[in-house]
């Protein structure tokens, strides 16, 4: 473990910059976004996070899978190379873990190239959350803000310098950019303290403790039908979420059809046209249905499937619900029934 | 890592009118062969149109594989355009395909409706192809009216087979139908199968399914031993984009074929 | 008996009677600045209803296409959006019970977590009609309202069958200063103004589903069957441009729209430039009168081209 002052933070950010395409938060007017930086300057780490997923780095909102061109009468594909090496700095707890739900789901056979080429040519440099709002619940996860989980490398800032955890080989690379010193044993206590500070600032929480078993028994329980009530469906829960996968498929093409590309996007269980089928037989036609689709997969399905709660607790969902549907609530009350 | 996505070509060798709006494409890849089983699908694509999901209808055996596409939507419509010589783009086969294993000396019972029987043929021709291995076979199929029914040539061979029983209906008689006039559950009525060794598969429309479901489960049939596909609609076919789900069953991975024990174990699957 | 007691007593009557099956209004929400739309059917139940500087939520969109018979909570902006969904037989008049509150401005949290740090899961928000008090601070309740809250010129509904609650301050003319702030920029400067805004669009339409004036079943921005691809940033300006103009005339500035923008796009802006348009050529606002004509779906025989 090490750390680096905080007057070299700059100098550090610059070197990596020489190699690597850096992309950290910068500020919008109102909120920041992760974004490539053309100076160190630009990086602002004053937020709790972002609004824009980081998953879109990784499975945009708008994936162009291949092209297709007709010439002398055969079809010629050309599939988009993933050839940037990218480094992204600043990157929540939260949203690491989410990407680790989504390492999951891609790389199972058939592997997505598309998504984990990406992953495998981009560095992660966590930060720790100094500010988490009203909204978060990452510690109803058994995770908290500094929790360095799944990073390359993981910076905690204790003062005057960020304490450095080296996770991976690729994070071990890293140190050869900046002046980093051996840790001591103070920086270490300091730094267990401010965690352990950092996880009492979360104030919302969820009881997840066999939420599945629970969730299994009240599949026809009228809870479901009075909560979707105030739901409007308009689907942004599912595209600020950082554990949210669902994609289309979508031909695009010139007029005549030979030339054009298949293109895959962002798409949500929460949309009433998601699983119409020809012929207009649409098994989640009722609100309900999809509302509680979003709670059944991410607390009961994906968890059989694969071990774990779709959840992170990054509290987007909550933050920007129009009618303030909130998951940790929802589950509150669903372990009271 | 060979790209799942993209599709690979073959060419139309036959195309046979079945009904209106029922076409059977025979084709073969450009390069290599398809290791197949009976109950799986294929994605085909119709570049700036889109994909659709459509089962094998072939035997694993047969040289050349055929699909039965029922023109339903947009990329259907234009697959029904496709004359000998065109190109078809495929990716598969995906799916899990029927449980042969489990029926293995004994007696199968097909129940399909309209454009359910295409699936359903690639197994029965299957079992014929291997006759020893398995029982006796109802087939019990039906359609809207006589001119909706597919394959109607080979119903007929199939009827002549050995130890091999054929019912069929339509739900409209018209005139010079001699036949069944009714629902396709209720052919169930007219076949006397010994439960105990009898299992039961079904294809077609899911309100088909879940009223013959219904009936066998009336007749005593356990539910390990009710066997049907399931369509739900499709974009990836490899379980990565989310849509396909049945509670926490994917049609494209765990399914589309499943057996009513394991599928009822699904609280969004509701008879 | 302040405002919450009277509408808790009026829904609990209107329910007793058996007037309304069900009655649209607000409840607590997942922390002390929020309030979350509640559907009470039940007259032991009207007690969750309440009524606060937190109502933020247009519950009119709930409307849309109901048949039973139901009272809703509407503030003045709420009630204008209500009398355009009159105008376009999206609601039965017969069916509604309107609970109109006269409503001094909604308070935008995001102000308030400005103004004074404190922790909404675990504080409480208490009020009374000028100020808010939180753990021994007073915040003066002008200082942290929404910016549509500044100028309103409708604190008193519209329309209502029922009013709680009477007007306790003066109105303030709306000159559009939002507005003219981007029309003196030059062409170069509003595209640049503008683009920066859609590109961080990450069209999730919610803008458009809490919209009480968007009732298309069918989105034509959503006819490609679904169009949810964009990789064009120009499809980010189409659809928000395409948007404006369909709701051109019967927009009422709710505000929800740039309310639920998760990246802030300053969509009121965009509206209200459409809506001074409406007002200085045609002298109509929308939303007022439901008896009035839409004034881009109308026209005069002896009017001039």
């Amino acid at each position: 473990m090490y750390t680096i002052d905080k007057k070299h933070f700059k100098k550090f950010v610059e070197n990596l910059m020489n190699s690597y395409a850096v992309m950290g938060p910068v500020k919008n007017v109102s909120f920041s976004s992760f974004e490539k930086i053309s100076s160190a300057q630009d990086i602002d780490l004053d937020f709790c996070n972002t609004p824009i997923l980081i998953k879109d780095l990784f499975l945009p909102r708008n994936e162009v899978i291949f092209k297709f061109k007709e010439k002398n009468k055969l079809l010629e594909f050309e599939i988009p190379a993933e050839k940037e090496k990218r480094l992204l700095l600043g990157v929540r707890p939260c949203d690491m873990q989410a990407l680790l739900l989504l390492d999951k789901v891609y790389s199972e056979n058939p592997e997505d190239e598309y998504f984990l080429t990406k992953r495998k040519n981009t560095i992660i440099v966590g930060m720790a959350c100094l500010n988490p709002d009203p909204y978060c619940f990452c510690t109803s996860f058994g995770i908290g803000p500094s929790t360095s989980t799944g990073f390359d490398l993981f910076l905690t800032d204790i003062g005057d310098k960020y304490f450095v955890e080296v996770l991976t080989d690729k994070g071990k690379e890293i140190l050869n950019f900046g002046l980093f010193k051996k840790s001591t044993k103070d920086d270490e206590k300091l730094k267990l303290e401010i965690s352990e500070k950092l996880k009492n600032k979360i104030t919302k929480t969820a009881n997840t403790k066999d939420i599945e078993k629970k969730l299994e028994k009240m599949f026809n329980d009228p809870y479901w039908s009075e909560l979707s009530q105030k739901c409007v469906s308009c689907s942004l829960c599912s595209f600020l979420c950082p554990t949210c996968y669902c994609f289309d498929v979508v031909d695009e093409s010139s007029l005549f059809g030979n030339y054009g590309e298949r293109i895959r996007c962002w798409d949500s269980c929460q949309r009433k046209e998601f699983q119409r089928m020809a012929l207009d037989h649409n098994p989640r036609a009722e609100k309900t249905n999809r509302v509680k689709q979003r709670f059944y997969h991410k607390f009961d399905y994906f968890a059989k499937k694969y071990g774990v709660l779709a959840c992170t607790g990054c509290g987007r969902c909550l933050r920007h619900c129009p009618v303030d549907l909130s998951i940790p609530d929802v589950i509150n009350e669903v372990q009271k029934k | 890592m060979k790209n799942p996505y993209v599709p690979q070509p073959a060419t139309i060798k036959e195309v046979k009118k079945e009904t209106s709006d029922v076409v059977t494409l025979k084709f073969s890849l450009d390069s290599g062969n398809l290791n197949y089983k009976p109950g799986q699908f294929l994605e085909v694509s119709v570049f700036g149109v889109g994909e659709a999901p459509i089962s094998i209808a072939s035997t694993p055996n047969q040289k050349e594989m055929e699909l039965s596409v029922k023109k339903v939507g947009s990329v259907t419509s234009e697959l029904h355009k496709l004359s000998v010589g065109d190109k078809i783009w495929i990716r598969g086969p995906y799916g899990n395909g029927f449980p042969i294993e489990k029926l293995r000396g004994k007696d199968v019972i097909f129940v399909g409706g309209g454009i359910g029987l295409p699936p359903l043929r690639s197994l029965i021709n299957y079992m014929l192809n291997n006759r020893k291995d398995f029982g006796k076979l109802y087939i019990l199929y039906g359609a809207r009216t006589p001119v909706d029914l597919v394959f109607r040539d080979e119903l007929e061979v199939w009827r002549t087979g050995k130890n091999v029983e054929v019912h069929l209906t339509v739900d409209k008689a018209v005139e010079g139908w001699t036949g069944h006039v009714g629902v396709v559950p209720n052919l169930l009525k007219k076949i006397k199968p010994d439960i105990k060794k009898t299992y039961a598969v079904i294809c077609g429309p899911e309100i088909m399914i879940k009223f013959t479901v219904k009936a066998l489960l009336e007749m005593g049939f356990p539910e390990n031993q009710i066997i049907f596909t399931l369509e739900r609609m499709m974009k990836c076919g490899i379980g990565k984009c989310g849509r396909c789900n049945i509670g926490s069953k994917y049609v494209c991975i765990d399914g589309p074929v499943f057996s009513y024990d394991e599928i009822k174990k699904e609280q969004e699957f509701r008879l | 008996m302040d405002k919450q007691d009277e509408l808790r007593k009026k829904a609990r009557g209107l329910l007793e009677s058996k007037k309304v099956e069900q009655i649209i209004g607000y409840a607590k929400g997942s922390n002390s600045t929020r309030t979350t739309p509640k559907f009470v059917s039940d007259k032991n139940k009207t007690e969750e209803l309440v009524w606060n500087s937190f109502c933020t939520n247009n519950l009119t969109s709930y409307l849309k296409g109901i048949k039973n018979k139901t009272a809703i909570v509407v503030k003045g902006c709420d009630s204008r959006a209500l009398v355009e969904m009159l105008k376009a037989k999206q609601v039965e008049r017969e069916n509604l019970c309107i609970i109109g509150v006269c409503c001094d401005g909604i308070v935008d949290s995001g102000k308030l977590f400005q103004k004074i740090k404190f922790d909404p899961n675990r504080d409480e928000v208490k009020e009374d009609i000028e100020n808010l008090f939180i753990h021994k601070n007073k915040i003066s309740k002008k200082d942290v309202l929404l910016d549509k809250c500044l100028f309103c010129e409708y604190k008193i509904p519209v329309i209502f069958d029922t009013l709680i609650g009477k007007e306790t301050k003066e109105r303030i003319k709306d000159e559009f200063l939002d507005v003219k702030e981007i029309e003196k920029m030059s062409a170069e400067g509003k595209k640049k103004f503008w683009k920066g805004q859609f590109e961080k669009c990450i069209g999730c339409f919610a803008c458009r589903n809490v919209c009480p004036i968007c009732y298309c079943e069918k989105c034509v921005l959503e006819s490609r069957d679904p169009e949810l691809v964009s990789s064009d940033e120009n499809d980010r300006w189409l659809f928000h441009l395409v948007r404006a103009y369909h709701t051109t005339g019967r927009c009422v500035d709710c505000g929800e729209c740039e309310r639920v923008c998760p990246v802030r796009i300053p969509l009121r802006k965009l509206y209200r430039k459409l809506q001074k348009d409406v007002k200085e050529v045609f002298g109509y606002s929308a939303g007022v009168d439901p008896e009035e004509k839409n004034v881009l779906m109308d026209f005069k025989i002896d009017e001039e081209p």
